[in-house]
Order: C-alpha cells, then structure tokens, then sequence
C-alpha cells in the first residue's frame, strides 16, 4: 500500500526542487528554507516532520500560494504556483479558522460559492462532504458549537467539497488532546482513503507523521533542507507497538538528533 | 447566592423589586421635599404634577401643550431615524473601505481627524444655511454627529478580520468582492454594531439640540417652549419622554446585535 493507490482524479502530484524562502529583514532577512526537494504523488501521503522553527508553516504556506519562494520551484499538478486558489485547500492548525458567522453548512458551502451548481446540487455535495467526515448532523450547528476537533473535520470537509488537487495540512491536530488527536488520525487516515486526495501533513510529532505518512520527509533545522526521507511499508491501519514501527520511529528520531 | 445567580445568569423576580427600590424613594423623597417644603420654590414640578402634564400633552385637555406629544415624538423619532441612516449608509460602507484598503484610509482619515474633533452642535449654522430651518436640517446635524462612531467602528471591525479568515476564503477561491462582502463585513460587525450603539444615544442628544435652537417643532422645541413659559412640569416631562425614547432604541440596537452576533460570543478574543 505504499504506492498511491485509486486516487481522485482531481488529486493532484506536487513537485519541489530546489525551494528556498528568504524573509526581508535586517542583516540579510531570515533564512527559513535552505534548499528542499521533495515530491508528492496523485493520490499520496506525505508527512513532514521537523524541528520547531525549521521553516515547515513556510513550506507549506509556499505550496498553498499565501507565500512566495525566493528561489526553486514548485510546482502542482506540472504547474507553478501563483497565489492561493481553489483547488489548493488548506487545513490550518488554528481550530478558529472556521467563519464563525456561517452555519457548519455555509462553512462547506463557501468554497461552492462560484461554480455553477443550482442549489439542490450544492446542497448535495455539501450533504456529501458533511457524511465523508462524519458531521452530518452538525449540518445546522455553528462552529462555536463544535468541539476542536469537530471543527477540524468540518474544516477538512469545506475543502474536500471543493473537489481541492491536494489537501495541505499545517500541523492541524496540534491544538487538540492526545485522545483526541488518535481518533482525528484515524478519521483522517478514513478520509483519505474514502477520497484519495493527495496529502501533505506537516507535524513534529514523530509518532504521527509514521502512522500517517506513505512517505516521511524529515527536515534539519533551520534553515530547512531534507535531512532524510522514509518509507513507510507498513499497512494501515498501523500500531505504534509494532517493532517495525519502532524501527522506523528509531531512525527518525536519530535523524532529528534525539 | 449572588455567586450562583450570576453563574447561572439569571435575573430572578427577587432582582427585579431591589433594583426598582431606589427609584421609589427618590421619586418619593422629591415628591416629599417639592410638596412639604417647597423645593426649589415653585420652579421645580413634583412627580404628581409631571404625571399630570405628561398625561395632559399625551392625550389633551387644553392648555399650550394639549395632545401635541405624539406629533411632537414623531417628529423627533423620524429625525433621529432618518440621520442614524443616512450615517449609517455612508459610515459603514465607508469605514469597511477604510478599513481593507490602505488608500482608501489613507485619502480619507486625515479629513476625518480634522473635522473630527470639532464639537457636533458647531455645524448648526451650516446645517441651516444649508438645509434652511425644518426637518433636513436637523437631519443633517443628527447624521454628521452620527457618522463619527459609526465610521470609526467600521473601519477598526474591517481591520479586526483575521488573517486566517482571509486566507480561507481566498484558498476556497473567493474574489476580491465577494471577501469584501463575505468575509470583512461580517467580521466588521460585531465593532460596528459598538459605533451604531453610540451613535444612536448621539442622535437623540443631537435632535434635541436641534430643536431647541433652530426646528420648530419635536420633543426638543416643546421642551424649550415649556421652558419660556416657565411650565417646568412639561419641560421634566420632555425629558422623561426622550430619555425613555433613548432608552428603548438602544435596547433595539442591543436587540439587534444579540440577533445576529450570537456567533460572536465566544470568538470574540
Ligand atoms: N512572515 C514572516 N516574516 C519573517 N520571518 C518569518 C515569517 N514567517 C516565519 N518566519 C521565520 O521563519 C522561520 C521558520 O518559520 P516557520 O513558521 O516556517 O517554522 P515552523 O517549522 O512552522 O515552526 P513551528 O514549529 O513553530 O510551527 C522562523 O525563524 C520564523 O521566525
Ligand atoms: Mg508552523
């Protein structure tokens, strides 16, 4: 199962090389990412894993288009990125990220607003995109009636609606519990393979990013460059007691200098 | 006990009969001091007489201020309506403006923070050369006094949206317009509802004045009149009449925000 296997035909593959982020500043700026090359297939997952500060937000917020590189390429579906658009969903780590004056349905149905759908097949998709992440009942509640992680499910929703080319994902479980955060990977794992969309999840929980990931890019430290990548030949859904995981968490761990 | 009342949020019928305790006595302590020992020699009404005065101006009798209250209230509710929309058509559209685009701020809030400081009431004179002496005068002044909470509101809620908001919409493939009207004005809402509170308290404050010096007609120019004709009773009757007015638009405005904030309640960092 470590090739992508039957994935949406929106999904799209990323391609990075060379990628490197300066931000302006006094004495030359912030060197954020160095050089990173990464790839991610039509249909796969990728985690990210790295040292805090090591640059993944900006990494991520390149391939979302609400940054700029300041040198390589990146590329989605074999096109560069220009800005961020429909087709390049976003799962943010903060929890609020949810309009708040919209009803869990108008969350979802925001990103249908400029497609020609007549409102029953609107309502559909959205019906459709609620029951893929198991919060069709919460269709009329609002997110301040949600739980945290609850109001990540329908953040996920609001972009598989939009039939996104990939799903990137910033750390999106950070702000939850542990238990909490066990049922969301699973749900998330659940997900993906209900829609086969290409995802990448950045993370700096070792744990997660093995029982997540196809694949595991795992950054050095600021400025960001590929220190290693694995593969994780495990099925799902995965034990983190099994040694094969061990194995694989082991050299993760030693690879970030732990 | 109280601990747990306000846990819980209530206001108990027990509430009620203590708050409206001190507004027995002092009613009662005027009528007392006016009637026994002629406080304020004459000049000042006591309750008594303002109930009279006010049921004479509601539903007549005879006399100078018989069954003129209605037309008197209508005329000065429609002023304060009128101008709290005409402020609120140009205020928030533009304060949202103000807010989103730095050039918008920056064209517009120099001239804002020069006319700004400069007291209402000092447009009078203007308001009349322009509008001549009615109802679109006074409109006038209740707009302009109205404008400035309501713009400033706008303009600090439209750039209160946060960012994550923004870049929501903008990766679920919204344009500019529809973030404009999707996104920075709901977020503005909350603030601006704020401004819309202060600017209707204005606008009574404002008609009032209005009237007292340049309209003739309204809650303002009765109050005035009773003034020169020394009918005190009328005069705190008036005064009860727009503070009761003032009152109950405010609980509308608050009614309102209660309506269509209930999502900000706790979102609110
Ligand atoms: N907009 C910005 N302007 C200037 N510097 C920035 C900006 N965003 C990030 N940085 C800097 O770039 C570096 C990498 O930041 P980034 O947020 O990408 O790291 P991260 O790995 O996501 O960190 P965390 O683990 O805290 O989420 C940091 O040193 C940070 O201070
Ligand atoms: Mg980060």
């Amino acid at each position: 199962m470590n090739a992508p296997f039957g994935h949406a035909p929106s999904a799209a593959r990323i391609d990075v090389h060379g990628l490197a982020k300066t931000y302006p500043g006094p004495g030359g700026g912030v060197l954020a990412i160095k050089n990173v090359d990464l790839f991610v297939e039509a249909g796969e997952f990728v985690t990210i894993l790295g040292p805090s500060g090591c640059g993944k937000s900006s990494l991520l917020n390149i391939l979302a288009g609400f940054e700029q590189a300041t040198g390589g390429t990146a590329l989605i579906g074999g096109r560069e990125i220009h800005g961020p658009r429909h087709g390049q969903g976003v799962v943010f780590q903060d929890t609020a990220a949810l309009f708040p004056w919209l009803s869990v349905h108008d969350n979802v149905a925001f990103g249908l607003m400029n497609t020609r759908l007549t409102r029953r097949e609107r309502d559909a998709k959205v019906r459709a995109a609620l029951a893929t992440v198991g919060l069709e009942q919460f269709s009329g509640s609002w997110p301040h009636q949600l739980s945290g992680g609850m109001r990540q499910l329908a953040s996920i929703a609001r972009v598989l609606v939009t039939e996104s080319r990939v799903l990137l994902m910033d750390e999106p479980f950070a702000a939850l519990d542990a238990l909490t955060r066990q049922q969301m990977q699973q749900k998330l794992l659940h997900i993906w393979q209900a829609t086969g969309v290409s995802i990448v999840l950045i993370t700096h929980s070792v744990d997660e990013a093995i029982y997540l990931g196809n694949r595991v890019y795992i950054l050095t430290r600021r400025p960001a460059e590929v220190a290693a990548e694995l593969s994780v030949d495990l099925p799902y859904p995965r034990e983190v007691t099994d040694s094969a995981f061990n194995r694989l968490k082991s050299i993760a761990l030693k690879t970030l200098g732990l | 006990m109280s601990f747990k009342n306000r846990l819980a949020g209530a206001v108990s019928d027990t509430t009620v009969i203590w708050r409206s305790i001190p507004l027995i006595l002092l009613l009662g302590l005027w009528q007392y001091l006016v009637q026994v020992y002629r406080f304020g020699d004459g000049f000042i009404p006591s309750p008594v007489e303002v109930v009279q005065a006010m049921t004479e101006w509601v539903f007549g009798g005879g006399g100078r201020y018989s069954g003129t209250w209605a037309a008197s209230l209508r005329d000065s509710a429609g002023r304060v309506i009128c101008g709290f929309l005409v402020a609120l058509a140009i205020g928030a559209p533009l304060g949202i403006l103000m807010g989103s685009y730095r050039v918008a701020a920056n064209l517009v809030d120099p001239v804002l923070q020069l006319i700004r400081p400069i007291p209402t009431v000092a447009w009078i004179p203007f308001c009349l050369i322009f509008f001549g002496i009615g109802n679109s005068a006074a409109i006038a002044l209740v707009a302009v006094g109205a404008f400035f909470p309501i713009v400033l509101n706008a303009m600090a809620g439209a750039r209160q949206v946060s960012p994550l908001h923004l870049r929501s919409a903008l990766m679920l493939g919204a344009t500019r317009f529809q973030i404009l009207s999707r996104v920075v004005v709901p977020s503005a809402l909350p603030s601006l509802l704020v401004g819309a509170r202060v600017a209707i308290g204005l606008a009574w404050m404002l008609v009032v004045i209005s009237e007292m010096v340049a309209v003739k007609s309204g809650l303002g120019y009765e109050l005035w009149d009773a003034y020169y004709y020394n009918r005190m009773d009328v005069v705190v009757a008036a005064m009860a009449t727009v503070g009761l007015f003032g009152f109950l638009s405010d609980l509308i405005v608050q009614r309102v925000v209660r309506r269509y904030l209930f999502w900000h309640q706790g979102t609110f960092r």
